[in-house]
């Protein structure tokens, strides 16, 4: 098992220098990052060529390639062109908030798809799993963001409107209540909900056929022959069996859920790292916009590795050597 | 149940029916495929028909006088917040969309089959390097390379269709890698490879053909995926430039009037959905009709 620990390690690293390779190669093909002062009068060519010589950018790419590695192995990933503040402090500085986000969406689709996946799945071909199939359908093709906007369309702007309670449309928390518990729930909602929309459609869809697939074999006719009571049978037997393979699902969907937050973070003004991505977008600052590009595929490729040692930690059925 | 009837011809045995047409009337039992055809082809000529007759400035021409004006028989879905008719723009957004979709799902399949196919045939260190340069693609969240990118390379239709394509042929590669690792051993292939035929013609008449049933459904569901990509990416302000309507940026533009004029934001986003759930239908429709062990 620690050998099979070690080997996944290792299989990461090349993984992770192919993407920096990717990243820097992006920067390289943004063009001359001193072109802005080549016109600029106040500098002659030989402050442009000292400049040069200060930022490396006058050495072979291989070697700006290394240097540029070796800042980003040691935390130092540059400044914003615009704040001026350090690049790591941004991102670490906007991800627990993106981290709550996700964790709500997960926490909401998880609930949400196991308990009707499971009851579709034991009420097959009723009127409630049609219903629920053809939901899905649309789960799966909806615009995250639209979705976005009809929800605070119809539960901020409609609900307002009629008096009743409605969901707040931005932040984390009211500003004249300051931050608490009660505020964030009341302001996560909507954004978790949106966000955890399409991703619960595909749950259910795959809870679904999978709990049809295990309900039919024998060792749940054993289950069932021994007495045990229908919810003893889904819940402890079926349920293991089938949800098993949920943990690579999710793994797989960290990369979906991660680009999920910059649509819905912009929409919601949630300050996390999503909505800082995409106003360092909007204003080109591209050593946020590296720094943050590196970040969540560290990210992507630490949680796929974090599954795969999970699966075989929970599941008996598979040794690794 | 329905007894399924053997084509015959006059000769009274079983008649060797055309790829295509065995195709065509497995997808017609599947009837919420044959529905989203029928819509997605309307939808098309829509979108592709009536730019011809209609130019793209009444499309873009303001109306300060007529101002987020309600949904109402001169303007079926209102007008937006400079008095432009929000069904003149969703109309050549949709051209916008469709185009990007199809082309970039096209050229995602063009990639991946090719990339897949190399790998999978040559194997050894070329598969080696190909593959961790897949898994690397796939590892970095799409829409934030697909920013990036977008804002390196420009904005233009062409680029942000080039942009999504190259980004998304990972799956099909995938799907082709595998399928040719199994087909090159098998009887057909060697045989081939015994009559002397160069390994490009193996591969494009032999091999390929023989895995193109799933790339075709992963390339249907890809032209959804692609125009649900390129939405986001103009909803954030950050695709095609304005004051090209996509369906996208009209959405953007709408988040502004969400509570003086909802229906800027309903029209445009109902069609995207409706599109990708066309699409979608079709893919399955597709999956199933192309399975060569379906029963007929």
């Amino acid at each position: 098992m620690s050998s099979y620990v070690v080997r996944r390690l290792f299989q990461a690293v090349p993984l992770l220098l192919i993407i920096t390779f990717i990243a820097f190669g992006i920067i390289q093909s943004t063009g001359d990052p001193l072109a802005a002062y080549t016109v600029e009068a106040s500098l002659t060519s030989d402050d442009i060529a000292r400049l040069r010589a200060y930022y490396g950018l006058d050495r072979p790419l291989p070697l700006q390639y290394l240097s540029w590695l070796k800042n980003m192995l040691t935390g130092n990933w540059g400044t914003s062109y615009y704040t001026r503040e350090n690049v790591v402090d941004m991102v670490l500085n906007r991800l627990p908030n993106t981290l709550l986000l996700v964790a709500v969406s997960y926490a909401l689709t998880l609930s949400v798809a196991v308990i009707v996946g499971i009851a579709t799945a034991v009420r097959q071909y009723s009127l409630f799993d049609h219903l629920v199939t053809g939901l899905t359908f649309i789960g799966i093709a909806i615009p995250n963001f639209w979705l976005g906007l009809m929800l605070i369309i119809v539960f901020s702007v409609q609900f307002k409107g009629a008096g009743l309670p409605y969901f707040p449309v931005g932040g984390m928390y009211d500003h004249r209540v300051g931050p608490s518990f009660g505020q964030f729930l009341w302001h996560v909602i909507l954004p978790a909900a949106t966000l955890s929309f399409v991703m619960t459609a595909q749950y259910i869809r795959y809870i679904r056929s999978s709990v049809i697939e295990q309900v039919h074999l024998d060792y749940v006719r054993t289950a069932r022959s021994k007495g045990l009571t229908e919810i003893v049978v889904l819940g402890r037997h079926v349920f293991k069996n089938a949800l098993l393979p949920l943990i690579t699902l999710i793994a797989l969907d960290v990369p979906n859920i991660l680009s999920g937050t910059i649509v819905i973070e912009s929409i919601f003004a949630w300050p996390g790292m999503g909505r800082l991505f995409w106003s360092a977008a909007e204003r080109t600052d591209i050593p946020v916009l590296m720094a943050t590009l590196v970040f969540v595929s560290t990210v992507t490729v630490m949680s796929n590795m974090l599954a795969d040692l999970l699966y075989a930690v929970v599941d008996p059925r598979i040794r690794y050597t | 149940m329905e007894i399924p009837h053997e084509p015959t011809t006059s000769q009274g045995g079983p008649r060797l029916e055309s790829l295509p047409g065995l195709i065509w009337r497995r997808l017609r039992r599947h009837r919420l495929a044959l529905v989203s055809v029928f819509i997605l082809a309307v939808l098309i000529i829509i979108s592709f028909g009536v730019p011809l007759f209609v130019s793209e400035d009444d499309a873009n021409r303001l109306n300060l006088r007529a101002k987020l004006e309600p949904p109402s028989l001169a303007h079926p879905f209102g007008t937006d917040d400079i008095g432009r008719d929000i069904l003149l723009r969703t109309i050549f957004g949709g051209r916008v969309s469709l185009r990007i979709g199809l082309l970039a799902a096209l050229l995602s399949m063009a990639i991946g089959v090719s990339i897949g196919a190399l790998a999978g045939y040559r194997g050894g260190w070329l598969d080696n390097v190909l593959m961790r340069f897949t898994d690397a693609l796939l590892s970095i969240p799409t829409l934030f390379i697909l920013i990036v990118l977008a804002q390196v390379f420009g904005r233009s239709i062409t680029i942000v269709t080039i942009v999504i394509g190259a980004l998304s042929w990972m799956p099909v590669c995938r799907i082709v890698r595998a399928n040719v690792l199994s087909l090159k051993e098998r009887e057909f292939a060697m045989a081939a490879r015994a009559l002397g035929s160069r390994d490009s013609r193996i591969l494009s008449r032999h091999i390929v053909p023989n895995t193109i049933a799933p790339v075709v459904v992963a390339a249907t569901l890809g032209v959804g995926r692609a125009i649900i990509i390129e939405a986001s990416l103009s909803f954030l302000g950050l695709g095609v430039q304005p004051p090209i309507a996509t369906w996208g940026s009209m959405l953007n533009r709408a988040q502004g009037f969400l509570v003086t004029a909802p229906w800027v934001a309903f029209f445009p986003g109902i069609l995207i959905l409706v599109t990708v759930l066309c699409v979608n239908f079709i893919g399955d429709g597709l999956r199933d009709a192309l399975d060569p062990y379906a029963q007929n």
